[in-house]
């Protein structure tokens, strides 16, 4: 919302106030303000001057000479326009002016030809130009009203004026107007508001309206109001300076006086009005009601809208002459020879235009207006308003009466507060009677009667409803600023993490500290990006996905079922840059159907990491030990098995078991994946279901006490059969080791020349402890002799070098 | 007698000083105290002297002895510290070449924002809450006194599911939730997450985001209690010198309504590209919980009052490390996430 100062002070004084203390206050009161902009700031020194003379220039067929009459002395400017003529009231910049974009005049020669200033176009005054007609904007800027010579030209091209432009909240549609946001003007500086009187003397026209229009409105809830009133027309030529101006600088290219005026009441008022030619209506009537299926229209703009039949338009009782609240018809439209107008000025319902705008795709300041909601109380001023301009201006006469269509006039709400309430809820303490003085500033009207204040609400402030709506009004004309800081009083509270959330915090502290990246990727997938997975398309991770209804394009139509997609497009984007290695994790959520009826999807928290250059399956499995460490998960209590995830090499990904549950699988991605998601030839990378971990983690720490009598070490190394995994002979160690086995530690794999091949020679260390007794040798040998039997029974291996 | 002990002694204490070395220094107390030493032999022939010789050159010797064991056990030490300088001499290294301890990595700029401004809420007796993403249409609108018609509603801003399950818009539904769980107050939860609003992707945007509610609902509770909390809490996030300034709004949910600004932590609120050359930089919105929402959560709104307030995660870290581009978040490039060590 472009709020010109100088028409909004028509309606309030506020000339002692500076413009940046202004918008700073307005802010604090509640109506932001997101700009200010100071027109014709950089513009200095540039009068009207007449053209008196104008002569060809010797040395260039180009260039003119002009004798221009400023009022103190007749300057010569040399200039290259030749859209002016000898008579000519033209903006004159002075020697020493200023001009748009820092441009400064100085006398000069040109072509051998002194010049004394310059002729300025409406570019070079830095005018909306873009707004203006072009017989405005090409050459030099010509006045049209007859101006005194001398005077300062920038008030009379608008270049006086200050923009303000507002960011409104959507509950006060009442402030995008003039007259809106001079009532919050009013209210904020605590200044008689004045609002325009608006008396038409309906028996000074010429004929009755009655005799030539009806209104009739089939759907009084999309059209709660239609007012109408006619004119005749005298000229249909420019609106005057001043208003031309005022549309200009808020943003609205000025047309012709009709046009001009529903354009500047809609401004002023917040109402958007119409003007139709009577002769082109075909009819005496007009009848409000919704569109047929498939109903055509052409609109002021030259298209053709095609209409549902939830639209609502304007009809001569027979065909669309306008689409209600949006855009009038080609068929109704005024033209330089319309003899006579009908003004409408209608209160559209707010949902039926905004359906209306987005199924036509598209909006016009009317139906911007309209889509926020509009006071039907506002019709019947603005139809007023319009006609008294038209009058004043003499564009028009007066055809008597108006006719209002006006089915459910809105009743003004009470709101009862107390005022010792308000106090206690905002944490302050002011007079019953501020509170009054601050709402009656706001026009609601206010009763006071002892602690209790009753409100009556005006229509047009549809916001107000409850009485913690009033509370407000009150804080924030009292200040939001003044209000004390407090802390927050009553019973205390034991804040803090949920374990599940300390034990994130633990996990990604310590992935951190083994120099992984935490990254943070989208929750969108598509198929694509899981079939390029190597997945099938009946896989569970394609089949339980989620679809959006309105994805932002195919390659984010699912919610990800699995982070891997994310995680393998993070390594491709730094493999990529050339950055030659990276590991990184993510926890975040994954998302699947349930069957469930009545039921959100299953969001499961998720654990991924992945990782490149110098790296191996152990590195990853390390990783994976790790976290089940972290969750003090007993190794005994985990088995790795073959993954059959088919986005792993076969024979180097494994899926991880706890009990037997799976918590997830890693390994080195397929070659065929490396190429679809441009990764290198070693990526690795692997999910953990972070629920399930946690779920399993154990954080009961009890300390056992430390042995007293000393332990015994032995080393031995088994010749095993190379696919013999390690873990069978550590579980046949240990089951056979009896109770003084404490710890078994691998410490070496060796495969090659020494020893004979199809085999690996597998070296551990044993350490044997009692806690009663210090032990023999004897007693650690019996239990070494029995686990080399076993071994050899159960797994077929024996020592490397017997 | 006495002039051959002189001579021992100051042969033997000037031989030791130069020995540069334990072997020597050992060779050396061989040939004085060794069983053939000179010393020693010097010793074993005293009991030829008279009774009168015997207790002067007695004496004498035992000077002898001690001077020269004193300048034994001196040199000794000497040649310690000698061989400890030359073994430290072999042994000198680089000193500035890098150490070994492996490089680390980094938690993610938005998350570690999510934990200081936990920890921040946790010291104000606040619990950290989560809910679900793909949240019910109800929640995410409705119960929070979302107009039925509103815009936010559509299609074009919000993800659909389906009819009745979008992806929340904003982590406020999980006021809802807490509320619906626990009806009876005090309520304290500080509530970070994800949420999804369509928007194309570019510098400022992303259809994924991060914000962080907050909510707080007991007797008595009012706006001054609102702006002192949040005050606290800018000037425990931004810096202790933060001013916080509280411009009226509106949201649904709530009522009365603000927005908060605080000083630029760039210019401490000169001026500056930060902040528009305003001084401030809007952080959050908040306000009084609106009645309706409330009740509808079954809590009685003529007991209990309460404040709540939503804040842009991603901004806010955008803000205070300087970031230039939202899309910098999400693409993670080793090259970005590594400052964040």
């Amino acid at each position: 919302m472009h709020v010109s100062m100088e028409w909004l002070k028509e309606f309030v004084d506020i000339k002692d106030i500076d413009p940046v203390r202004y918008c700073d206050e307005m802010t604090m009161s509640g109506s932001k303000v997101e700009s200010l902009e100071i027109l014709g700031e950089e513009i200095e020194n540039v009068v009207v001057g007449k053209i008196e003379k104008i002569e060809s220039h010797p040395q260039a067929d180009k260039l003119v000479i002009c004798q221009v009459d400023v009022g103190k002395e007749i300057l010569q400017i040399v200039t290259g326009a030749d859209n002016i003529k000898e008579g000519d009231k033209v903006p004159v910049a002075l020697p020493g002016a200023k001009l748009s974009g820092g441009l400064k005049i100085k006398k000069t020669k040109l072509r051998g030809v002194e010049s004394t200033g310059m002729l300025c176009s409406a570019g070079e005054l830095g005018m909306k130009t873009n707004l203006m007609p072009k017989e405005d904007t090409e050459g030099i800027y010509i006045f049209k009203d007859d101006y005194d010579i001398g005077a300062d030209a920038k008030p009379l091209l608008g270049l006086d004026d200050i923009i303000v432009e507002y960011e409104l909240t959507a509950n006060r549609p009442d402030c995008h107007s003039i007259i809106g946001m001079a009532r919050e003007t009013s209210a904020t500086f605590d200044r008689h508001l004045l609002i325009p009187v608006v008396e038409i003397d309906d028996n000074s026209g010429s004929e009755r309206i009655e005799d030539k229009l009806s209104v009739e409105i089939l759907n009084k809830q999309s059209c709660p109001r239609y007012v109408a009133r006619m004119m005749k027309v005298n000229s249909m030529g420019p609106s005057p300076a001043w208003m031309a101006k005022r549309l200009l600088n808020c943003g609205i290219r000025p047309i012709n006086v009709i046009v001009d005026v529903t354009n500047y009441v809609m401004l002023e008022t917040g109402q958007p009005l119409h003007a139709f030619d009577y002769s082109k209506l075909g009819s005496d009537k007009i009848v409000v009601r919704n569109a047929l299926k498939g109903e055509k229209t052409i609109t002021l703009d030259g298209n053709e809208r095609i209409l549902d039949d939830d639209a609502l338009v304007i009809t001569n009782g027979e065909k669309p002459v306008a689409i209600a609240g949006i855009m009038g018809g080609e068929n109704s439209e005024i033209s330089e020879d319309t003899q006579m107008i009908v003004i409408e000025s209608a209160n559209f319902e707010k949902n039926s235009v905004r359906k209306t705008t987005k199924k036509l795709n598209f909006r016009t300041d009317s139906s911007t207006k309209f889509e926020k909601g509009i006071d039907p109380e506002l019709a019947g001023f603005a139809a007023d308003r319009a006609a008294q301009l038209l009058l004043e201006l003499g564009a028009c006469e007066l055809i008597n009466g108006k006719i209002d269509a006006y089915a459910n006039k809105p009743k003004e709400k009470e709101i009862i507060i107390d005022a010792k309430w308000v106090n206690e809820f905002i944490g302050i303490g002011i007079e019953p009677g501020q509170m009054v003085e601050y709402l009656e500033r706001l026009e609601l009207k206010s009763d006071l009667n002892g602690n209790t204040i009753t409100v009556t609400v005006p229509t047009f402030r549809q916001d107000l409803e409850i009485k913690e709506d009033i509370a407000e009004e009150i804080a924030r004309l009292y200040g939001y600023n003044k209000i004390p800081n407090t802390v927050i009083s009553g019973t205390a509270t034991e804040g803090g993490r949920s374990q599940s959330q300390k034990f994130e915090n633990i996990v990604k502290n310590i992935l951190v500290d083994k120099n992984l990246y935490e990254i943070l990727t989208y929750s969108f997938t598509s198929k694509n990006k899981l079939m390029d997975m190597n997945l099938s398309e009946d896989d569970s991770l394609i089949k339980d996905s989620i679809e959006l209804i309105n994805p932002l394009g195919e390659e984010n139509s699912l919610m990800r079922t699995t982070l891997l997609p994310g995680m393998l497009q993070v390594i491709s984007h730094n493999y990529n840059r050339n950055l030659p290695k990276g590991a990184f994790f993510e926890i975040a959520v994954s998302y699947k159907k349930t069957d469930k009826k009545n039921s959100l999807p299953k969001e499961n928290k998720n654990l991924s990491i992945g990782m490149y250059g110098n790296e191996d399956f152990f590195s990853m499995k390390g990783i994976v030990e790790l976290i089940l460490n972290k969750a003090r998960i007993d190794m005994q209590r985990v088995e790795y098995i073959r993954s059959s995830l088919p986005l792993y090499h076969p024979n180097r990904s494994a899926a991880v078991l706890v009990e037997g549950e799976e918590i997830g699988c890693f390994g080195e991605v397929h070659p065929k994946v490396c190429k679809t998601y441009d990764l290198p030839g070693k990526t690795y990378c692997g999910e953990l279901d972070f629920e399930k971990i946690f779920e399993l983690s154990d954080n009961d720490i009890k300390f056992e006490e430390l042995p007293k009598y000393p332990g015994i070490q032995r080393d031995l190394a088994f010749l095993a059969q190379e696919d013999l995994p390690a873990r069978k002979i550590e579980d046949a160690i240990k089951s056979n080791g009896g109770s003084l086995l404490k710890e078994v530690e691998l410490f070496d794999v060796y495969q090659g020349t020494q020893i004979q091949s199809g085999y690996k020679s597998m070296a551990y260390s044993l350490y044997f402890q009692a806690n009663d007794r210090t032990l023999t040798d004897d007693e650690v040998r019996k239990a070494m002799d029995k686990i080399l039997e076993k071994c050899k029974k159960e797994l077929g291996i024996s020592l490397r070098d017997a | 007698m006495k002039e051959q002990l002189i001579k021992v002694k100051e042969t033997f204490v000037e031989e030791i000083k130069k020995a540069d070395s334990s072997d020597k220094l050992e060779e050396i107390r061989v040939r004085v105290s060794g069983k053939k030493g000179a010393l020693t032999m010097l010793m074993r022939d005293m009991g030829k002297l008279t009774k009168e010789e015997r207790p002067a050159i007695g004496k004498l010797a035992n000077e002898v002895r001690e001077a020269i064991e004193k300048t034994m056990s001196d040199q000794k030490e000497r040649i310690i510290e000698l061989e400890y300088e030359k073994q430290f001499e072999k042994e000198k290294i680089d000193i500035t070449l890098p150490g070994k301890l492996s490089e680390i990595g980094s938690h993610h700029p938005l998350n570690i924002v999510i934990k200081e401004l936990s920890d921040i809420f946790i010291g104000l007796g606040f619990t950290v809450e989560e809910g679900p993403e793909i949240e019910w249409a109800e929640y995410n609108f409705d119960h929070l006194n979302i107009p039925k018609d509103h815009p936010s509603r559509d299609h074009q801003d919000t993800f659909y599911v389906d009819d009745d399950k979008v992806l929340r818009t904003q982590t406020s539904p999980i006021q809802i939730r807490t509320m619906m769980k626990s009806q009876t107050p005090p309520i304290r939860i500080l509530a970070p997450g994800r949420v999804y609003r369509s928007d194309e992707i570019d510098a400022t945007h992303s259809p994924v985001f991060h914000q962080a509610e907050g909510l707080v609902v007991d007797e008595k509770i009012t706006m001054s209690d609102l702006k002192g909390t949040l005050d606290l809490f800018a000037k425990e996030m931004f810096g202790h010198g933060t001013k916080t300034k509280f411009r009226p709004h509106q949201f649904y949910f709530t009522e009365p309504s603000a927005e908060m600004d605080v000083t630029c932590f760039a210019c401490q609120g000169k001026g500056c590209r930060v902040c528009q050359n305003t001084g401030w930089i809007e952080i959050l919105g908040c306000g009084m919980v609106h009645p309706n929402v409330l009740e509808v959560c079954g809590i009685d709104s003529s007991k209990y009052s309460g404040f709540a307030f939503g804040m842009g995660l991603d901004r806010i870290a955008m803000i205070k490390y300087g970031i230039s581009d939202l899309r910098l978040m999400f693409e993670n490039d080793i090259r970005f996430l590594k400052q964040f060590r």
